[in-house]
C-alpha cells in the first residue's frame, strides 16, 4: 500500500463496530412483530431501521424511523431524539417520520429490550400536532430522504391477495365429464364436491389449482380462467420475515424477483395443503416443509 | 463499480466490523471524490487535488468514522443501499462544512428572505432563479455582475448590525436592509431574474465578506502592494478606519478572528482551529480576501488593518499563543509597522 493508503487504512481501522450491533444483526432473529422491537426494513436499494410503536394487525402496524449514526445538524429544529440502546451506540429517532409498514419488508430484528420498549411507549400514540417544519432547516434534506425511503418501503409490492369474484368464471376442460372430474381431483388438488362445483360454474379455479391442471392437459399457463391472487392467510404467512431468507435464496436460485419467489412458494404450499383434508391448513408448517426440502 | 467488487464491500464490512478492507477503502475514496467535487466553496486554493481531498477525508473520518461504520454495518447485504448511505452521510457532512463558510451562509440567508417575502417569486420552471413579483417590463435585464453590484451599493442607509455572540456568525445586515438590497438588485436584473448563485456573489462583494477562496497564499501581490504603499491619512480618517475595522471584524467568524494574526503560518492555523491543511487554507484565504477587499474602498487600509490587529490581540485565546507570542504574522506585522 502507498503511504496515503496506509494512513487511510490506519484511520478506518481505528474504530470497530460494537459487538452487540454485529451480533444482533448476525443472529437473524425473525419473531412475530410487536411494539418495542427495532427491525431493519429492506427492499433492494433501500434499507432503514424502524422502531415498532403500534400493534401489528394483519401484518401491518405503525413504525417510527430510526437512523444509526445519522442525525441532523446541531442547529436543526426538526424533532429528533438521539438515544443509546442496548444494541445501538448512537441512534436517532424521527418521531415525525412514521407510518404504517407491512411485515413483508422487515428483514431482521436488531433489538427487543426494555430500552427499546420504553422508547416505543414514549412514541405511541402518534403526536396529535405535527410541528411545522422549516423547508430551509439544515436537517430538512435528510428528513426528506428518510421520508422517501419510508414511502418506498410502504409501496413495496405485496403478494396479490385473492378477492371474491362477483361472478364465477366458467371452466372448460377437455374430455368427458368423468375425465374432467378426474383431472380436477388429481391435478387441481380439490375434492369431489369442489370439483363438481367448479364444473357447474359455481366457483372459479384458484391460480394454484389452475397451474398444475394447465400443465396436465398441455395448456399454456394462464389459459384456464382462475381467480386472481393468493389465499389471504397464506399470503400473510409467506410474507412473514421468517421466510425472507428462504424466498431470497429461491429468487437467486431461479432468477426470479423476491415477489415472484414468494408467489411460487405460496402456490406450492397451497398445492401441498390441498392434497390434505384439513379445513384450515397450517400454512407455516407447509411452507417450512417446502423450505426444508429446498437446496 | 462491478458487482464482484460490490459484493466484497458488503462482505468486508460485515466480516471485519470496520471500514478498512481494500474494497471498502476503494469505495470510500471514490465516493468522497464524487461528493467533494460539487463543493467548490470548500475547495482549497487552486482547486481540488488528491492530497487536499484526502486531507478533508481524514477530517471527515475524525468526526464521523464511528457513525459511518455503525450506519454501514446496519444497512446489511445490499451494495446499492451501502453506496447510497455512504454518499448521504458524506454529503450531509460536507453541507454542514459548507454552511460554515460565508458563501453557504449568505446563500441560505438570501433564500430565507426570498421565500418569506411575497414580493419575490421564483421563475416558473427555474427553482433557483428569482425575480420581483411586480416586474412587468419585458426588457431583458442585466445579469453581469458589476451593474448588479452597483445597484446593491446604491442602496443607502444600510446599517451594520452590532453583534456580540461569539458562537454564531455575524449577520450581513438586518433583514429589512437585505430585502431592500435584494429588491434593488433584482430590479436591476429585470424580468429575467437572477440565479441564487449570482445573488450570493453580488452580496459577498457588496459586504466585502469574502471574494474568493483562491487567493494564492505565497504570492499575495495585491495585498503586499497595498500594504507597501505610502499611507495617506487625512483629517478625520482615523475614526472612519476604526469604524470600518469594527465592521470588518464583526463580519469575521470567531474562527477567522482567531487566525487573523497568523495568516502566513498555516501550521499554526491548523493547530489553533484543530483542522487539516485544506480547511486551514480555506480559512486563511477567506480572511485574506476580506482584507484584500478593503483595497477598493475609500478608507485608510493601513489604519483599518492596524485596528484589526488590535482587536484580534484583544480577543486572542490563551491557547492560540501557547507555542509563540501573539506577534502577528509577517503580512499583518508588515502592515502594522508601517503605521505612521
Amino acid at each position: 500500500m502507498s503511504q496515503p493508503d496506509d494512513r487511510l487504512h490506519a484511520a478506518l481501522t481505528a474504530y470497530q463496530a460494537p459487538d452487540p450491533l454485529r451480533e444482533a444483526l448476525a443472529a437473524a432473529n425473525h419473531p412475530d412483530v410487536c411494539p418495542g422491537q427495532i427491525w431493519r426494513a429492506h427492499i433492494p436499494g433501500t434499507s432503514l431501521m424502524v422502531l415498532i410503536v403500534g400493534d401489528f394487525v394483519s401484518g401491518s402496524g405503525d413504525v417510527v424511523v430510526a437512523t444509526p449514526g445519522e442525525s441532523p445538524p446541531a442547529d436543526s429544529t426538526i424533532d429528533h431524539r438521539p438515544v443509546t440502546t442496548d444494541v445501538f451506540r448512537s441512534l436517532t429517532l424521527w418521531p415525525t417520520v412514521r407510518g404504517a409498514l407491512h411485515h413483508r419488508v422487515l428483514d431482521v430484528m436488531a433489538e427487543h429490550s426494555a430500552t427499546s420498549t420504553a422508547l416505543a411507549d414514549q412514541l405511541h400514540p402518534p403526536l396529535r400536532v405535527v410541528p411545522d417544519e422549516d423547508a430551509l432547516d439544515p436537517g430538512g434534506e435528510l428528513l426528506a430522504e428518510l421520508r422517501d425511503d419510508l414511502a418506498r418501503l410502504q409501496a413495496a409490492p405485496a403478494v396479490p391477495r385473492r378477492t371474491q369474484d362477483a361472478e364465477p368464471r366458467p371452466l372448460r376442460l377437455p374430455g368427458t365429464a368423468r375425465k374432467q372430474l378426474e383431472l380436477l381431483i388429481e391435478h387441481g388438488g380439490v375434492n369431489q364436491h369442489e370439483a363438481m362445483e367448479l364444473l357447474r360454474d359455481r366457483r372459479t379455479l384458484t391460480p394454484e389449482q389452475a397451474r398444475p391442471l394447465e400443465a396436465a392437459v398441455g395448456l399454456e399457463a394462464g389459459a384456464l380462467p382462475s381467480t386472481a391472487g393468493i389465499d389471504p392467510e397464506l399470503a400473510l404467512e409467506v410474507e412473514h420475515p421468517r421466510w425472507r431468507d428462504a424466498t431470497r435464496r429461491r429468487a437467486a436460485h431461479t432468477g426470479q424477483s423476491e415477489l415472484a419467489a414468494r408467489i411460487s412458494l405460496a402456490a406450492e404450499a397451497y398445492a401441498l395443503a390441498a392434497r390434505e383434508s384439513t379445513a384450515e391448513p397450517d400454512w407455516r408448517q407447509r411452507i417450512a416443509l417446502l423450505v426444508a426440502a429446498e437446496p | 463499480m462491478a458487482g464482484q467488487g460490490l459484493m466484497s464491500i458488503v462482505d468486508e464490512i460485515v466480516g471485519l466490523g470496520h471500514l478498512g478492507g481494500p474494497a471498502t477503502m476503494k469505495m470510500l475514496t471514490a465516493r468522497w471524490r464524487g461528493a467533494t467535487h460539487q463543493f467548490y466553496v470548500l475547495a482549497p486554493p487552486g482547486g481540488w487535488d488528491e492530497e487536499s481531498r484526502l486531507d478533508l477525508l481524514h477530517e471527515f473520518l475524525s468526526e464521523r468514522l464511528d457513525d459511518l461504520t455503525d450506519a454501514l454495518i446496519a444497512v446489511g447485504a445490499d451494495e446499492e443501499a451501502v453506496l447510497k448511505r455512504t454518499s448521504r452521510i458524506m454529503k450531509n457532512w460536507l453541507i454542514d462544512q459548507a454552511r460554515k463558510t460565508d458563501t453557504g451562509a449568505i446563500r441560505l440567508r438570501l433564500e430565507e428572505l426570498l421565500r418569506a417575502d411575497p414580493g419575490f417569486i421564483q421563475l416558473p420552471g427555474h427553482s433557483q432563479r428569482w425575480t420581483l413579483a411586480c416586474v412587468t417590463d419585458t426588457e431583458v435585464g442585466r445579469d453581469d455582475e458589476d451593474p448588479l453590484l452597483a445597484a446593491a451599493m446604491a442602496v443607502s442607509d444600510v446599517k451594520p448590525v452590532r453583534w456580540r455572540d461569539k458562537t454564531r456568525r455575524a449577520p450581513l445586515a438586518s433583514g429589512p436592509d437585505l430585502t431592500r438590497i435584494l429588491s434593488a438588485v433584482l430590479a436591476c436584473a429585470g424580468p429575467g431574474g437572477l440565479e441564487i448563485g449570482m445573488l450570493t456573489r453580488v452580496f459577498r462583494r457588496r459586504f466585502g465578506v469574502v471574494i474568493t477562496s483562491h487567493v494564492p497564499l505565497d504570492d499575495d501581490d495585491t495585498l503586499a502592494d497595498r500594504l507597501a504603499a505610502p499611507p495617506t491619512v487625512g483629517p478625520g480618517e482615523e475614526p472612519a478606519a476604526t469604524a470600518r475595522a469594527a465592521e470588518v471584524y464583526a463580519q469575521l467568524s470567531d474562527r477567522e478572528r482567531r487566525i487573523l494574526l497568523h495568516l502566513d503560518d498555516r501550521p499554526r492555523v491548523e493547530r489553533i482551529l484543530g483542522v487539516g491543511r485544506s480547511v486551514a487554507y480555506h480559512h486563511i484565504a477567506q480572511v485574506r480576501a476580506a482584507l484584500t477587499a478593503l483595497a477598493g474602498e475609500d478608507v485608510d487600509v493601513e489604519a483599518v488593518v492596524g485596528e484589526l490587529v488590535r482587536l484580534a490581540r484583544g480577543d486572542a485565546a490563551p491557547d492560540d499563543g501557547q507555542d509563540a507570542t501573539l506577534e502577528p504574522s509577517a503580512t499583518i506585522k508588515e502592515k502594522g509597522a508601517q503605521r505612521p
